[in-house]
This record gives C-alpha cells, structure tokens and sequence, in this order.
C-alpha cells in the first residue's frame, strides 16, 4: 500500500514552506511516525512525521519551496515501485451528459411557448441547445388575416432603407410601418413616405406596443452590429421578417431563414439554403444546393455556381464569381470583381489587383501639339 | 468608452526561488511595491509585522524590507497611530503606503481616515495634499471568525474624498497599486482579498475573452465575456474578492449557453457609472454580487444609479447578492452558510433570465 505525504498547512497563514532538510535517505525504511524531513515556514520550522511504515520516496529536494497540498514524499512497500501512478493525477470524472437540454434552451423554450419535452423527444440523443428551440418557435403558425406591418431597422442615412422600402412597397402581403436609426439627426424625417420614428434602441419598447409585427434590418456597413441586433431582439422574442423583392426568383425547395433582404432580380435556385439576415442588393445568384450562413452582405450582381458554402458575416462587394463547390468562410471579405475558384479560409480578405490605368486625353494631345 | 486591450506590468524579479510561471494575485502586488519603492524615493510602507523574514502576515510585504530597510517602517499594535504617522509623512511631502494587517482592523484608523487624511487638502484650501494608500485584506473563507474575516469596505464608501479600490483577479492588481502609490494625489483605501491571494491572474482564454475600459481615475473597468458571439443574456456586476465565484460560475454557464457580460469595476468609489450602465444596457438583466453583507452596501448603490439612468429600459428588476446580514461564524461549514456563494450567484443569474 503506497501512500503520499503532502505538504500540510502548518498556520493559517503560511500558504507554502520550504523542505530544509530530509532526515531518512530515498530508499530507507521507516516507521510510522517517525520524523522524514523538516520544513520550513516564514515562522518556525516544524518536523514532517511518517504517516504509515514503508520505504520512504522522497520526490522534492531539499531547498525546494512547495505549496500546502504538494506532495513532497511517498511511502511504498517495495524500495523501487514506480511512483508515476501515484503522482499521475486522477482523470476528472467526467459525468456522463444525461441532461437533455441546456439551462438557456430551457429558458427560451419558456419564453417562446416551445413544449420542450416534445421537442427532446423529436431529437433524441442530443442535448437541445437554445438553436432547436429558437426553430422550433418560428414553426409555430401565425395567422395573418392583415397586411403584415414591417418595421425596418437602420440605414435611414445611406441607401439601404430606401432600398428595403422600395421592396417592401410592392410586396402584397407586407407594408412597412416606419422606420428606427440610431442618429437622432433622421428622427421624423420621411422616407418613401415612411417615417423614420426614433432610435434602433425602441425596437422593444415600440412592439410592447403592438407597432408592427416583424422587424428587418436594413444597415449593412457594419456585419457584426448587424449580427448582434437580430441577435439581441431574437432574443427577446421580436418577429423577424424575409423581405424578398417581387421579381426575385425563390425556386423549388430552396430555404430561406428569417431578416433576409433579397432586392431585385435575384434568385435563388433549388434546394439552395439561405440562413438568417442577409442582405443581398440586386441581381444577386445563389445557385442549387448553395449553403449561405447568416449576417452576409452582397453587392449588386454577386453570382454563386452550385454548391457554394458561405460562412456567417461575409462581405461582397459587386460583380463577383464564385465557381462551383468554393467554400467561404467566416467573416471574410471579397472584393468587387473577384472571381473565386478556390476556398477562402475565416477571416481573410480577397483583394483583387487592378489591371487598368487612367491617362488623360487632354494631357496627351497637349504633348502632342506642344 | 474607451477600450483596451489587457496588459501587465512585467515581472519584477524579487523572488528568482519562484516557481510558479503563472502570475498570482499576490505576486503582482508584491512586484509593484518593488517597483514604486524603485520608482520614487518618497514611497515609505508602514505597518505592523511588515520586516523580513516574515513579510506581512500575508507576505505582500516580502523582501521589500530586506531591500530598502530605512523605507519600511513596523509598528506597534496601533492603527489610529500607524494611519495617523502616514498622513504627517504625506503632509511633509512622502508618498505612504500602509498596510493594515486585516481589513477589520481599520475601524481601529477609521478617524485618521475620516476626519483627518481625507479633509486636510480642502481644510487647508488645497496648500496641502494628503497622498497615501491604505491597503488591507478584506473578506472570509479561512475560518478566522467574526473579527478578522468581514468586508468592511463599505462602511468607507461614504467618506468624501476618499477613493475606494479593490481589484479582482481579472484585473491587473500590481498595475492599479502602482497607479494608487504613484499617480494618485489623494487618499486611496485599496482593499485586497485573502483567497485571492493564491490565485494567478485570469486570462483571456478560449473560454472568457476580456477587455478593460478606461475609467476617468485611472483605476479601469474589466469586462469579460463566457460567450464569443451572440448577444449577451444577463450582466454581472462584481467587484474584489467576489471575482473567485463569478469566473467559474461564468465558465460553469457558458455549457449552459448562457451568455455573460461581467463589468468588474475597480474603483468602488467613485462609480464607473458610464461603464456599468453601458454594460447593464446591453442585456437589461442585472445582477450585482459582494462579499459584504446585504443591504445598505455597495450593490445598493450600483443598482440606483442603474435604475435612475435605465428606467423602463432594463427587462427585470436588478438582483443582489450578498453575505448574510451575520456576524461570521469561525466554523467553516457554518461561515459557509453566511457567505456569498457560487450557488447564490448562478441562481440569481438564472433568476433574472426567467
């Protein structure tokens, strides 16, 4: 029977002591409750006794400082058993998962009404996460009998909101309802005859009032204060809405998430899957079995081929290629008139250098009359 | 707010016999009295126990003396006297620092403080400053009983002129003593914590990544996140000792998807208002943990200016966590009972989220 002699604590005061002298040699035999060795704390030096009988180990020299806990000795019944599987420390029992869902899914689940005793039972196996309750919340059906009254978020200063505005004035079953910025300087002004009503931060407060029924958010200069906004408010339970431009083209089985904003003209081919909150300008194609994440923002006239993967809070600028089965990661950026034929990692930037130059007739001509 | 990016002092080599590489709570308050004695010539420490070999009763104070001997200055068992010494010294231009060995005993100084180190420059019509720190450990959790294991800190808070410092182990401990020694004109309580002490220093990891605002005063606010995207659910309000519970708790919740934004202020007094009311926006769902007992405290105080400048715009009333209003028992499964708790804190986390 091996045993460890630790460090103990000494006053409660001294956190750590010195080991100043070992009395019996590594090797030796001892009894119980002989003394081994000395040590030293910054007010006494005590002696360390033989807890049990056996061939003392000794594992720290002398002069070494230890913490109280630290093993500084060992008692083994042989005179050279291995001491590794004494000092290995014990693997941390890692409680075998049996919760079937997380404290937050919990929460959520709550709060959107979600039966997630059903829910666990439709996945099992898994631990629910706050995603599957999310989705499960926007299954729910909503009964529309009235125009759906959108409320746009941001962009009231550049062109996005007029853009979504534009959209939204052709779209059948939707109106919008007003507009929120963050810049005090747009509140009360008029956009397409949409007003710009207060600040982003009265989003909650205005649905409390029963203002409008989905939100949809316009801006697209800053990808991660975009991500974070649908983020929070979802959180909170406020409806987000697709806003899909009339000429756009959603064919069969493809899947659009909720917040995207698809302009006019685009499409988006079969069985092509869009996450939430994009904003995809006009002319934009996202090709078959395509894979679009979240929070992504297109210029005008962005082609995808097929099964292209795009990660979640990526830029492109306008008049962009991708080839078939290039996958994009996250955050990257792509520069206007790249074409893509191989994968772009996270967080990388894809610039494209100029090829053209810009040379003035007049200086030319002057030159040549001169 | 201005943000930036954690950073530390280096370590000064006082104890080359060292063999820890993770920085302590303990040993970055000792680097930065080496260096403030190295730095000026006018820093004094004075306190009771304080000379080598043993260094303080929680050896803050080791090999200071051993390297400065005329500059560390042991006492007699007198407070009133000891604060009261360190306040002449500033007054004739010195810049001291005391050590009070428990936080309980400042009671014993608290008139030195009160009504003589923190008035003297406005008593005097600003011809004389009083610069001196008064640093102390606070807080329970070793069994030494209702005497010298309370957080009396805010028992202090009502002082005017007094500023009021006391750093987790998510701040830069040393860094903040320097700036109190060094940069800091007036009279500064720094409260430390005793199971900090052993701790090593948090880091920006996988798990908690962290900044730290700029706060006016130079004491900064840190704000650490258990979640890398997404919005945050629930704020964390904490200061001190308190960090050793709400960074597991965090570490603990991030498997639950429970996103936390924690705002450790490190001045007490005054208020990082700015901060903490931009942090308590963010999720609407506030939670203010202490060590010291509930009500008429600290938290009260962070809770009123949040309700008075996020009225209607925070989701649930704020929560309070505290120590019992007791006396502290010396048995620790009963001083348990008493103290503040990881359980009480993800409770109440758990609580405003509902």
């Amino acid at each position: 029977m091996s045993t460890l002699i630790r460090l103990p604590l000494v006053a409660p005061n001294e956190e750590s002591a010195t080991i100043v002298r070992w009395r019996k040699a590594s090797g030796e035999l001892v009894r119980s409750g002989e003394p081994v060795c000395e040590i030293e704390t910054t007010k006494a030096v005590v002696e360390i006794e033989a807890p049990a009988g056996g061939y003392l180990r000794q594992i720290v020299p002398e002069g070494k400082s230890l913490r109280v806990g630290e093993p500084l000795a060992a008692l083994t019944a042989t005179a050279d058993e291995d001491l590794a599987p004494l000092l290995a420390v014990a693997p941390a029992t890692v409680s075998e998962s049996t919760r079937r869902w997380t404290r937050k899914a919990e929460i959520m689940a709550r709060r959107m009404q979600v039966d997630l005793e059903k829910l666990a039972a439709k996945h099992p196996g898994i631990t629910i996460c706050e995603s599957e309750v999310m989705a499960a919340g926007k299954e729910a059906p909503a009964e529309i009998d009235r125009l759906e009254r959108v409320l746009v978020l941001g962009g009231a200063l550049g062109g996005s909101a007029i853009l979504v505005l534009d959209a939204l004035a052709r779209i059948p079953t939707k109106r919008a309802i007003g507009v929120l910025d963050r810049d005090p300087a747009t509140h009360g002004s008029i956009i397409l005859g949409i007003p710009v009503v207060g600040s982003t931060s009265q989003a909650e407060e205005l649905r409390e009032k029963g203002f409008y029924d989905s939100a949809v958010i316009a801006f697209n200069a800053n990808l991660r204060e975009r991500a974070l906004l649908f983020e929070k408010l979802t959180a909170r339970g406020i409806p987000f809405t697709n806003v899909v431009d009339v000429t756009a083209d959603v064919r069969l089985n493809a899947r659009l998430g909720t917040g995207n904003v698809i302009l006019a003209t685009c499409h988006i081919g079969p069985f092509a899957v869009v996450g939430d909150n994009n904003f995809l300008s006009t002319a934009c194609c996202i090709e078959h079995h395509c894979r679009l994440g979240s929070h992504c923002a297109f210029g005008p006239h962005v082609a995808f081929s097929g099964r292209v993967t795009v990660g979640n809070q990526v830029r492109f600028g306008m008049m962009i290629g991708i080839e078939p089965d290039v996958t994009i990661g996250d955050e990257a950026v792509i520069a206007s008139g790249s074409i893509l034929t191989r994968n772009v990692p996270d967080h990388t930037t894809v610039k494209v250098h100029s090829n053209y130059s810009l040379r003035s007739r007049q200086e030319a001509s002057d030159q040549a009359s001169g | 707010m201005r943000l930036q990016p954690r950073s530390r002092l280096p370590g000064w080599d006082c104890d080359p016999e060292r063999v820890e590489n993770d920085m302590t709570y303990l040993q970055s308050l000792r680097n930065a009295l080496h260096e403030a004695f190295a730095k000026d010539s006018r820093v004094h420490l004075i306190g009771e126990d304080v000379l080598d070999p043993y260094g303080g009763a929680f050896k803050v104070t080791a090999g200071l003396q051993a390297k400065y001997p005329d500059r560390v200055l042991t006492t007699p068992i007198s407070e009133a006297a000891l604060i009261g010494m360190s306040t002449g010294m500033a007054l004739r231009g010195l810049l001291p620092v005391v050590e009070i060995m428990f936080g309980d005993f400042l009671l014993l100084g608290a008139d030195q403080i009160v009504n003589h180190a923190t008035k003297f420059a406005s008593m005097y019509n600003g011809e004389v400053r009083v610069a001196s720190v008064i640093r102390t450990p606070m807080g329970a959790g070793r069994g030494y009983g209702p005497t010298h294991s309370q957080s009396l800190e805010k028992m202090f808070l009502g002082a005017p002129n007094l500023t009021v410092v006391s750093p987790t182990h998510a701040h830069d401990p040393g860094a903040l003593l320097l700036h109190a020694i060094l940069d800091d004109h007036g009279v500064v309580l720094f409260i430390e914590h005793k199971l900090l002490y052993p701790l090593a220093l948090v880091e920006s990891g996988k798990l908690l990544s962290m900044e730290e605002a700029v706060e006016p005063n130079g004491y900064g606010t840190v704000l650490l996140k258990n979640y890398q995207a997404g919005a945050p659910d629930v704020t964390l309000i904490a200061y001190g000792g308190t960090s050793r519970i709400c960074v597991p708790v965090m570490e603990q919740l991030a498997a639950e998807e429970v996103r936390i934004l924690a705002a450790f202020p490190a001045s007490l007094k005054p208020l990082p208002v700015a901060t903490l009311r931009k942090a308590a926006e963010e999720t609407g769902r506030v939670v203010i943990v202490e060590e010291g007992t509930e009500g008429f405290n600290w938290g009260s105080e962070v809770a009123t200016a949040l309700y008075e400048s996020l009225w209607r715009r925070l989701q649930v009333p704020i929560k309070r966590v505290a120590s019992r209003d007791s006396v502290l028992p010396a048995a620790k499964w009963m001083e348990e009972k008493v103290m503040v708790r990881a359980d009480s804190v993800q409770a109440a986390i758990l609580e405003v989220m509902q």
